[in-house]
């Protein structure tokens, strides 16, 4: 149902789009990490990287209950 | 970003995330039994900064006898593999069957090692061209950038592309320009692909 509404053309238009602006940001993010001291960038990424890890280590180790 | 570049070497120092104690750990292991290997794939993209989280690190190991390979596994001590306990059957079943196999440390099922042989010419080749880094003093052998980018932008996927885009920015003025369009030519790849990188239509 919910594909039958939306056209192929759209999708690869929205998706071109969505790349773009993608490509853009990282560019930004590069150009950031570039102008940066090390300990600065990495210790934000570090804070990201290990975080979304444990969540998701504890999830397929515990599983996830749908009441 | 300090980053040192000279040759086949890259030397620098940051934080590492929970990828990175994984990629040093395992890869001091492999040297230690003097196994050669280039990490590649998405962790070395993460390896330098990009913001992005991946459950594995991807390693392209030599193909080696299954007698090192068992005594490599008695020596991966606080690791256990995810496709077996039998590593007859990892080698047998798996690794000379060109299918990868995982590790992760005890008690962790993410992040993990995705290990397999260079199975095919362009694996042995990025294996050959390897080059290393120097992360917080401990060695990390990885794929050449070059090889690093060419490859994401011939898998070709929204987020192998974003890879792509932040190695070459990171890169841009270390990268030798022409290998990577060699490299890009070897794997059928259009050079209009290059300029979604750079925004030179002339690329």
């Amino acid at each position: 149902m919910f594909y039958q509404v939306i056209k192929v053309h759209d999708i690869d238009e929205d998706r071109r789009k969505n790349l773009e602006e993608r490509l853009r940001f990282i560019e930004e993010y590069a150009r950031w990490v570039k102008n940066t001291p090390n300990e600065i960038w990495s210790k934000q990424q570090k804070e990201i990287i290990n975080s979304v890890l444990k969540s998701a280590d504890k999830i397929e180790k515990e599983g996830i209950e749908i009441r | 970003m300090e980053i040192e570049y000279e040759g086949d070497k890259i030397t620098f120092e940051k934080e590492l995330t929970v990828l990175d104690e994984l990629a040093i750990d395992f890869s001091q292991i492999l040297q230690a039994y003097e196994i050669e290997h280039v990490f590649v794939a998405g962790y070395v993209a993460i390896l330098f900064g990009r913001s992005r989280v991946s459950e594995d690190v991807d390693i392209i190991v030599e193909k080696i006898s299954k007698e090192k390979f068992l005594s490599l596994w008695d020596g991966l001590d606080g690791y256990y593999c995810h496709n077996t306990s039998d590593p007859s059957e990892a080698y047998d079943e798996y690794l000379e069957k060109e299918i990868a196999i995982r590790f992760s440390k005890e008690d962790v099922v993410i992040p993990n090692v995705e290990f397999k042989f260079a199975n095919t010419e362009q694996q042995q080749r990025v294996l050959d061209e390897g080059m290393i880094v120097e992360l917080n003093g401990r060695i990390l052998p990885i794929a050449r950038i070059e090889s690093q980018i060419s490859y994401k932008l011939c898998l070709g996927s929204e987020k192998d592309i974003e890879d792509a885009k932040y190695l070459y920015d990171i890169f841009e003025k270390k990268l030798e320009m022409d290998i990577l369009r060699k490299k890009l030519k070897k794997l059928g790849i259009p050079k209009s692909r290059l300029s979604v990188l750079s925004g030179d239509q002339s690329a």
